[in-house]
C-alpha cells in the first residue's frame, strides 16, 4: 500500500509508503508506472496529465565555441 | 279633401324614388315608383340605349397608349385613350474598383419606350479587424455551484467560454455547461460462449458469443515450444564437449554445451590392501579350526580367527604361495559356540578378549535390537576388589578408568604433592614437567599502594581511567544496560522512504511529526544515466534549522536541494543541475529522526 502526497491540484509530488503516510494522505493500493510527476489523483482516480517538457536550454559560449570548432563531446 | 287641379297642387322639385304617379297602362289604372321612372328616364335619356361592349386595344410599340373602344347599343361607338406609364424592360450592370472596398457597381436601366437610363450602387470602404475571441474549457465533476467545482481535467460536466478575454475566466458562471459523459447505458447481452474458430502458427482466435450471435474475437498468442533436440557437434568423448541445438516452434533457435566426464576407473578392487573374491566381498578377516598355516591362502593385512581357541592372527605377505600368518597376540572367545541361527549369535554368551596378556571379559551379554541393529547392555562392571592392573602406561599417554573409585597413579614427579585449597600449578622453572603449587595472582584496587607484599598487582584508582564508575545513565550498583540505555545516547528511526525515487520531486513539504526528535538525516539520489548508476548523499540538519546539501560529480556537476527542518515536518526546496532547476535533481530518498543530539 502506498500513501499521495498532493498539491492543490491534485498533482501526485511524491509518494510514500503506508507505513510512512501523515494524517490526511490518500492511501492507495498501486501507483502508474513510470514518472508519477505526470498524474493526477482526483475522486480515487488516476488522470495522466503530464507536465510539458522544461525548454531547451541556450547553448553556452563553450557549446558555441566547440560548435565552430567543430569539435564533439 | 276636395277636389283640387293639378296647377292648384305644390309643385316637387325633384323626383324621388319613392313617389307614386298614376298612369294609365293599357286601359288600365296603374302606380309607377318614382324610381321605375328614374330608370326607364336614364335609359331613353342616354341616346344609346347603354353600353353593350368595351374593348381594350393595347399599344403599338413605341407608343405607350392604348385605346378604349366603347360601343353603345345603338352602335354608336367612343374611343378612349389610355395612357401607359414607362415600364422596366430590362438592367444590365457594369462594377469597377476593389471588391469588398468601395467597389462601384453600375447599372443600365431599359425601358419599354426605348429610353435607358442609369444608376450607381457604391460599396463600402473595408471596415476594421474585429476583436480576437477565445475559447476556455473547463470541467467539472457535478453541475457547479462555485467557482472551486472548476478543474482543469476532463470530468462529467463541461464548461465552454467564449470570449475575448486573453485570460480564462475564472467564474463559474462565465462558461456554459453541458453533461460530457453520457447516462450509464443499457447492461449488454451476456456472453454465452467463447471457442476457437481459427488457428495460424503460435496464434489462435477466438470467438465470444452473446446470445449465440458473435460479437467478437481475440487472438492468444501460445507460448514458445521446443520443435526439435538435436546434437550439432561433439563425439561424447570423455573428457570434451558437445554442443546441442534447440529449435523453438517460432523459429528461434539456441544452443547449450554439455561436457562429457572422465570414465571411471572401475569398481574397487582393494580395501585395505585386501582383494575382493570372486563375489567382490572383500572380507577383512576369514576363520578357520586350527592356527593357519603357510598353505592358508590369504592377503596382507587380513586376519585369521582361530574358531579353536580365539587367537588371531594376520597375515604378513606371501611369497611364491607360501602364506606368512603371524600372531596378533590377541583373542577373542566365547564361552559356548555362536548360535548360527540366531539373529543375535552372541546373545547370553561370555566374551573375553585377549591383548597380549591382558584380559576383559564380560558377563553374559543381553543384546537386543531390530534387524540390522545390535545394542548391547552390558553388566555393570566390576565396583569392587582391586581391578586387573593394566600396567603402566608412559608419560603423556591416555589412561581410561574402568571404575569411578579406581585410582591410577600418575607417574611420580609429574604433578607435585601437597598443595592447598584454591592453589594453582605454576612453572617453577623451565626445566620440562618443573610443576609448584602457588597461591593465585592477588588483585588490590585502591588509590595508595596496597601494605601486603603478597599483592601481585594494584589498580591505582588515582590514574586516568582507574576511577570506578559509579553509575552508568543514573543506574548505580550492578547496571544490566539496555534498549532505554542506548536509547538515551541517540537513537535513530526511519520516518520516511520515497516510494519512486526515479520519478520527478518537486518542491513540496513532507508532513512528519518530528516532536519526538531533535534532528533528521535524509539522503538524496543522483543519478547518472551515462554511468546508469545512482549515488546517494546526504546530511544532518537539526530542527529548526535550514541545510543546503550538494553533491560535486566526476565531471564537476553540481546537485544540490535545500532542506528545512520543523516539529511538523521537512521541506525540501526545489532542487538545482548547476544553476538549473531540475526535478530529477538531488531527489529525497529517505528521512531519518534522531534523538538525544544536542
Amino acid at each position: 500500500m502506498y500513501a499521495l502526497n498532493l498539491s492543490e491540484d491534485n498533482r501526485i509530488l511524491s509518494v510514500t509508503y503506508e507505513q510512512y503516510a501523515a494524517p490526511g494522505m490518500p492511501v492507495v493500493e498501486n501507483i502508474p508506472d513510470g514518472d508519477i510527476s505526470n498524474w493526477k489523483f482526483v475522486d480515487r482516480h488516476y488522470s495522466y496529465d503530464p507536465l510539458p517538457e522544461p525548454p531547451t536550454p541556450d547553448p553556452t559560449v563553450d557549446d558555441i565555441i566547440n560548435a565552430l570548432l567543430g569539435v564533439e563531446e | 279633401m276636395a277636389d283640387k287641379r293639378i296647377q292648384d297642387l305644390q309643385a316637387a322639385s325633384s323626383v324621388q324614388t319613392n313617389d307614386l304617379f298614376v298612369l294609365e297602362q293599357a286601359g288600365a289604372a296603374k302606380k309607377l315608383t318614382g324610381q321605375i321612372l328614374i330608370n326607364d328616364l336614364a335609359t331613353y335619356l342616354d341616346g344609346h340605349g347603354g353600353i353593350s361592349n368595351i374593348i381594350y386595344a393595347p399599344p403599338v410599340s413605341p407608343s405607350l397608349d392604348g385605346t378604349l373602344t366603347i360601343t353603345m347599343a345603338d352602335e354608336t361607338q367612343y374611343d378612349v385613350v389610355v395612357k401607359n406609364g414607362r415600364g422596366i424592360s430590362g438592367i444590365s450592370w457594369a462594377t469597377s474598383g476593389t471588391s469588398g472596398d468601395g467597389q462601384i457597381h453600375t447599372g443600365t436601366i431599359s425601358y419599354n419606350d426605348g429610353t435607358t437610363s442609369s444608376v450607381q450602387i457604391k460599396d463600402g470602404v473595408k471596415g476594421n479587424t474585429g476583436a480576437q475571441t477565445y475559447v476556455y474549457i473547463k470541467w467539472s465533476a457535478n453541475y457547479p455551484q462555485s467557482n472551486s467545482d472548476m478543474t482543469n481535467s476532463p470530468n462529467q460536466y463541461i464548461g465552454i467560454c467564449a470570449t475575448t478575454q486573453s485570460t480564462a475566466p475564472t467564474s463559474y458562471t462565465s462558461y456554459s455547461w453541458y453533461q460530457y459523459k453520457g447516462a450509464k447505458g443499457d447492461t449488454g447481452d451476456s456472453i454465452t460462449g467463447v471457442s476457437q474458430t481459427s488457428t495460424s502458427g503460435l496464434v489462435d482466435t477466438y470467438t465470444v458469443y452473446a446470445s449465440d450471435t458473435p460479437i467478437s474475437t481475440f487472438n492468444v498468442t501460445n507460448g514458445r515450444g521446443i520443435a526439435s533436440f538435436v546434437q550439432t557437434s561433439g563425439t561424447h568423448a570423455a573428457g570434451t564437449t558437445d554442443i546441442y541445438t534447440i529449435t523453438y516452434n517460432d523459429g528461434d533457435v539456441s544452443t547449450i554445451s554439455v561436457y562429457n566426464g572422465a570414465n571411471g576407473l572401475g569398481s574397487v578392487s582393494t580395501v585395505s590392501g585386501i582383494q575382493a573374491d570372486g563375489n567382490g566381498d572383500v572380507p577383512q578377516v576369514v576363520s578357520g579350526n586350527g592356527a593357519p598355516t603357510t598353505a592358508t591362502v590369504g592377503q596382507t593385512n587380513q586376519l585369521y580367527y582361530d574358531l579353536n581357541n580365539g587367537n588371531m592372527y594376520y597375515c604378513a605377505g606371501e611369497t611364491a604361495g607360501s602364506y606368512s600368518w603371524l600372531s596378533a597376540n590377541a583373542s577373542v572367545s566365547v564361552d559356548s559356540a555362536l548360535s548360527s541361527s540366531s539373529e543375535n549369535p552372541v546373545q547370553n554368551k561370555v566374551i573375553t578378549a585377549k591383548v597380549g596378556t591382558a584380559s576383559l571379559n564380560t558377563t553374559a551379554t543381553n543384546l537386543s535390537g531390530a534387524v540390522n541393529e545390535l545394542k548391547a547392555a552390558i553388566p555393570a562392571p566390576q565396583t569392587s576388589g582391586t581391578p586387573a592392573n593394566l600396567g603402566t602406561a608412559a608419560r603423556g599417554s591416555a589412561i581410561t578408568y574402568s571404575r569411578s573409585d579406581h585410582v591410577h597413579n600418575l607417574p611420580s614427579g609429574l604433578v607435585p604433592t601437597g598443595g592447598n585449597t584454591g592453589q594453582v600449578l605454576a612453572k617453577s622453572s623451565g626445566s620440562d614437567y618443573a610443576l609448584t603449587w602457588k597461591d593465585a595472582s592477588s588483585v588490590y584496587v585502591g588509590a595508595s599502594a596496597p601494605s601486603d607484599p603478597a599483592v601481585d598487582i594494584w589498580l591505582d584508582t588515582d590514574e586516568p581511567g582507574m576511577s570506578a564508575v559509579s553509575s552508568v545513565n543514573g543506574e548505580t550498583g550492578t547496571v544490566v544496560l539496555d534498549a532505554s540505555d542506548v536509547g538515551a545516547m541517540g537513537e535513530w528511526a526511519l520516518l520516511w522512504t520515497n516510494a519512486s525515487p526515479a520519478s520527478s520531486f518537486a518542491a513540496q513539504t513532507i508532513g512528519i511529526d518530528l516532536s519526538g526528535y531533535d534532528a533528521v538525516y535524509f539522503l538524496l539520489n543522483v543519478s547518472n544515466t551515462t554511468w546508469g548508476q545512482t549515488r546517494r548523499f546526504g546530511g544532518v540538519c537539526m530542527k529548526g534549522d535550514t541545510y543546503t546539501a550538494s553533491y560535486v560529480n566526476g565531471e564537476k556537476s553540481v546537485f544540490l536541494r535545500e532542506v528545512t527542518v520543523s516539529a511538523s515536518g521537512v521541506a525540501f526546496a526545489a532542487g538545482y543541475s548547476g544553476t538549473t532547476a531540475s526535478g530529477g535533481s538531488a531527489v529525497p530518498y529517505q528521512i531519518y529522526g534522531i534523538k538525544g543530539v544536542q
